[in-house]
């Protein structure tokens, strides 16, 4: 399989799971024990299985009803491709935990899937998950003063101590 | 030009400029070594997203950047997870790691571990960088630092966000709006 099959394949996963919204097409392009890392996961790490994709394909179905996603670039090599992309839309329910800010955002990320025998196997992605919550103004784009203060403080203690480790 | 003389160049080039991008990641950010920027990156480099913020020219904004890291975490190593190349377009995927020993983005120093991790993107042209664009994961490192929890926001926060959730659909009701020019979504 060459690399513009791979790029025609991963035109063809953005569009019928993430542009369709279906999460019931997650199992023609993903893996059922895809490798995810830094992706979709709680904090960074690693995640097993499709499922968490489907899940999020159902989340944002929820949380941004009319999102678009749109590919601007890839770059393909053996049996990998990168794909950098923005997803944007109004917030209109649930997002995590989160309830609907109605405001408009745009999430820039960039994503690697490793493709073997016709399904995603390997993922990695990293997200400017924190410029959406600036626009959704979740998060200010300055942590308030007082904040700063009380981790400046946490911090002088940390390094008190564990002087080895911070200096 | 046979198809076959123009693949294997491609190639070939392909592979220069995986080199020439991972040489100048090791020299700025590795080697902590400012003047890679005038070995690697064209004068007017034109950067996009999370890079080339400030207004600094590309090259300054490029140092700029790896200083601001330096500062915030001075003890960083620096680790290629990998590197994909095809035509003049090289796509890096890295993470630095350290200790939270300085100011980042208004925060205080923590003295925590943190792993910063970015995807780049780079355009090469005659064996220089003319064009890049880059994704950082800063929520991560401000859920390293004890900023931010990684579940569900706490309930002040959800119920807070959802006062203001209504009063702002009340605007968009009454004809307010937000989108910003040239956005293709919804």
């Amino acid at each position: 399989v060459g690399v513009e099959e791979n790029k025609e394949f991963m035109r063809r996963y953005f569009d019928e799971v993430w542009r369709a919204k279906d999460a019931d097409a997650v199992d023609r392009y993903v893996h059922a024990d895809v490798l995810l890392r830094n992706m979709f996961s709680e904090e960074a790490g690693e995640a097993r299985g499709n499922e968490r994709v489907k899940e999020n394909v159902r989340m944002l179905a929820v949380a941004m009803p009319g999102f678009g996603i749109w590919i601007h670039d890839m770059v393909a090599e053996g049996d990998r491709v990168a794909v950098r992309f923005t997803a944007d839309g109004r917030h209109e329910g649930d997002l995590n935990g989160l309830p609907a800010t109605h405001r408009w955002s745009e999430l820039h990320a960039t994503t690697v899937a490793r493709i073997e025998d016709g399904k995603i196997v390997e993922g990695w992605q990293v997200s400017d998950t924190l410029g959406m919550l600036h626009q959704l103004r979740v998060v200010p784009e300055r942590p308030p003063r007082v904040l700063r203060w009380l981790l400046a403080a946490r911090g002088r203690f940390s390094k008190r101590r564990a002087p080895a480790q911070a200096d | 030009m046979t198809a076959a003389d123009d693949t294997t160049d491609r190639s070939t080039r392909a592979e220069a400029n995986r080199s020439l991008v991972r040489r100048f990641l090791e020299e700025l950010v590795g080697d902590r070594d400012p003047s890679a920027v005038e070995r690697y990156v064209a004068a007017d480099v034109r950067l996009h997203e999370q890079l080339g913020g400030g207004g600094a020219p590309g090259r300054e904004s490029l140092v700029a950047g790896q200083r601001a890291l330096a500062q915030a975490v001075p003890d960083y190593r620096l680790a290629i997870e990998q590197i994909l190349a095809e035509g003049d377009k090289v796509l890096v995927d890295w993470t630095v790691s350290g200790t939270h020993g300085g100011e980042l983005g208004g925060i205080p120093a923590t003295y925590r571990p943190v792993v910063i991790a970015s995807m780049t993107t780079v355009r090469v042209e005659a064996d220089r960088i003319v064009e890049a664009w880059q994704i950082t994961d800063f929520l991560t490192v401000l859920q390293q630092v004890g900023l931010f929890g990684t579940g569900r926001p706490p309930l002040p926060i959800r119920l807070a966000t959802a006062m203001r959730g209504r009063l702002f659909a009340r605007r968009l009701a009454r004809g307010y709006d937000d989108t910003p020019e040239g956005a293709r979504g919804s």
